[in-house]
């Protein structure tokens, strides 16, 4: 068993951290992103997005204007206040993501995730600073975001932080493309393809955000934002974003 | 008119003479007397101006904010502050859309500060932003607000010269929001726009849409936020052609994104979206003023 020291105290991790980030970005894992479509709904009803092409032409800019720069970027200073444990610091990020995420049903989304991440982290690591954390997001000190939740279970188990980034972007790009394959007739294979494709631009962000990790976060996704904001006046949802 | 003081200045020179631009600064400074509202501080260096503030029936104190060289030069520093003590309710416009000029070297700068007293209330419409070929801008606005204090703010800009046929090609358009209620951040935007890096066009962000807005409405204490946005997306929906959304933002605030084809459109619904804010937050009829 290899040892680190966090929060003053010796804690024993996994002898391959990156198991344990395969465990927490799994579709199987339950932090609920299978109950959100992050706006994608209400372009599929409104029949913008009804194929391979226009999926994957909707998820790169989510990812290049949303994700990467807001949520990955939050996820790798998170993970480095939390290893040099200065907890104020992950509080702030956790207020900034907050005030960042103007559409309510994408602020409730990433909460809820953040929360579900933080409760199953508690129950099967039993670590200080994900119990300290939790208990803060039970007491509604903090949203509990779901960037500054992975960010802080990453600085517990020593993941290491480009493939932390690579993880989480293709872990929020397959939440999207299988809440296609419920939306539309898109196929596994399809999917898979999509993904695929994708995986350069993974390798792309991740390298980016890891050199210019000191930017500020920042998103411009209009467009997306409005089709989450609409989403909420749809008739029929299957999604609750 | 309401008698207030007055003070304005040449430009300040910088003292580096290599150095292109002008450094603009503007300050305002807005009181309660009785049921008016007076400016009771105003200074201002070109290329920022003022003109003479008018007292409204309803209580406000309504300025017209003018840049006479008719636009933002690289280079430029703009620096603007504005202070309403409590209870003051002040109402600031443009006269035109602001236009960012081409630049080869340093960007346009433009620094907003605005502290809103307790139980203030400011509305803030400045016209949309022209980003003209080949101009690059970096803007910020800080709100601060205290207890009670209500702000209603719009921002918008156009993809470039839309008459000329000139989409998306500036250089870039960097612009930071922060609005706190009692130091606690409700609504940041960071937007950042570099059309050759990655093109607005694109699914998912500005699309084949030429003009973006946004109405943000910050009312702490204010109950009748569903009300609110029931109203706000009654009246998006008279709109088909403009993509439009409502939200609540983290705190007592909501915020009308919009993405239009057209700046008549994009500015009758800015007005429509105003009005219907305005009669709710603040039971008081629209705004009148004849800018043209």
């Amino acid at each position: 068993m290899l040892y680190f020291s966090l929060w003053g105290r010796r804690i024993a991790m996994p002898t391959k951290p990156w198991t344990s980030l395969l465990q927490f970005s799994d579709g199987l894992f339950p932090a609920g992103a299978y109950a959100h479509s992050f706006g994608l709904e209400w372009y599929v009803q409104a029949g913008i997005v009804s194929d391979a092409a226009s999926l994957e032409a909707l998820l790169r800019s989510y990812l290049e204007a949303s994700v990467a720069p807001t949520d990955a970027r939050t996820l790798l200073r998170v993970w480095t206040a939390a290893t040099e444990e200065d907890m104020d610091r992950c509080l702030r990020l956790d207020a900034m993501v907050d005030a960042l995420k103007p559409a309510e049903e994408l602020r409730n989304a990433s909460r809820q995730m953040g929360r579900q991440t933080l409760r199953t982290a508690n129950t099967i690591l039993d670590h200080p600073l994900v119990r300290n954390f939790y208990g803060k997001v039970e007491e509604c000190q903090t949203p509990g975001h779901h960037p500054v939740a992975m960010g802080l279970v990453g600085a517990a188990l020593a993941w290491e932080t480009k493939e932390m980034i690579s993880a989480y972007l293709y872990s929020s790009s397959a939440a999207l493309v299988n809440a296609a394959l419920r939306l539309f007739p898109l196929g596994q294979l399809a999917g898979q393809r999509i993904l695929w494709n994708l995986q350069p631009l993974f390798e792309h962000l991740s390298a980016d955000l890891m050199e210019n990790c000191e930017e500020e976060l920042w998103s411009f996704t209009p467009a997306l934002e409005i089709a989450a904001m609409r989403h909420s006046t749809l008739d029929a949802r299957l999604f609750r974003s | 008119m309401s008698k207030a003081f007055l003070s304005g200045s040449s430009a300040d020179c910088s003292l580096n003479l290599n150095r292109i631009g002008r450094d603009g600064r503007l300050m305002l400074r807005f009181a309660r007397r009785g049921t008016r509202t007076d400016l009771v501080r105003s200074g201002f260096t070109l290329p920022l101006q003022v003109l003479a503030p008018l007292a409204m029936e309803d209580g406000s104190s309504y300025l017209s904010l003018l840049n006479p060289t008719g636009g933002i030069l690289g280079g430029d520093r703009l620096s603007t502050e504005i202070v309403l003590e409590p209870g003051a309710h002040a109402c600031l416009t443009t006269p035109s859309a602001t236009r960012v000029y081409r630049t080869d070297d340093l960007p346009a700068m433009q620094e907003t500060v605005v502290r809103v007293g307790e139980g203030a209330t400011l509305e803030y419409f400045p016209d949309h932003l022209i980003p003209h070929p080949g101009s690059a801008l970096h803007q910020s606005l800080r709100l601060e607000m205290a207890t009670g204090s209500r702000v209603f703010y719009w921002e918008a800009m156009a993809c470039g010269r839309v008459a000329r046929e000139e989409r998306w090609q500036f250089r870039e358009v960097v612009s930071n929001i922060e609005a706190l209620v009692h130091d606690k951040p409700v609504w940041l935007s960071r937007t950042r726009m570099a059309p050759a890096v990655l093109s607005p066009e694109r699914l998912g962000i500005a699309e084949a849409y030429a003009y973006s807005g946004s109405l943000a409405v910050f009312a702490d204490g204010f109950s009748q936020w569903p009300q609110w946005m029931t109203e706000m997306q009654r009246i998006l929906e008279d709109y088909p052609d403009v993509n439009g959304g409502v939200s609540r933002l983290a705190g007592d605030a909501g915020l009308v994104r919009l993405l239009a084809g057209s700046a008549i459109v994009l500015n009758h619904l800015c007005t429509l979206l105003w009005t219907a804010s305005r009669a709710l937050v603040l039971n008081l009829p629209a705004f009148e003023s004849r800018k043209y």
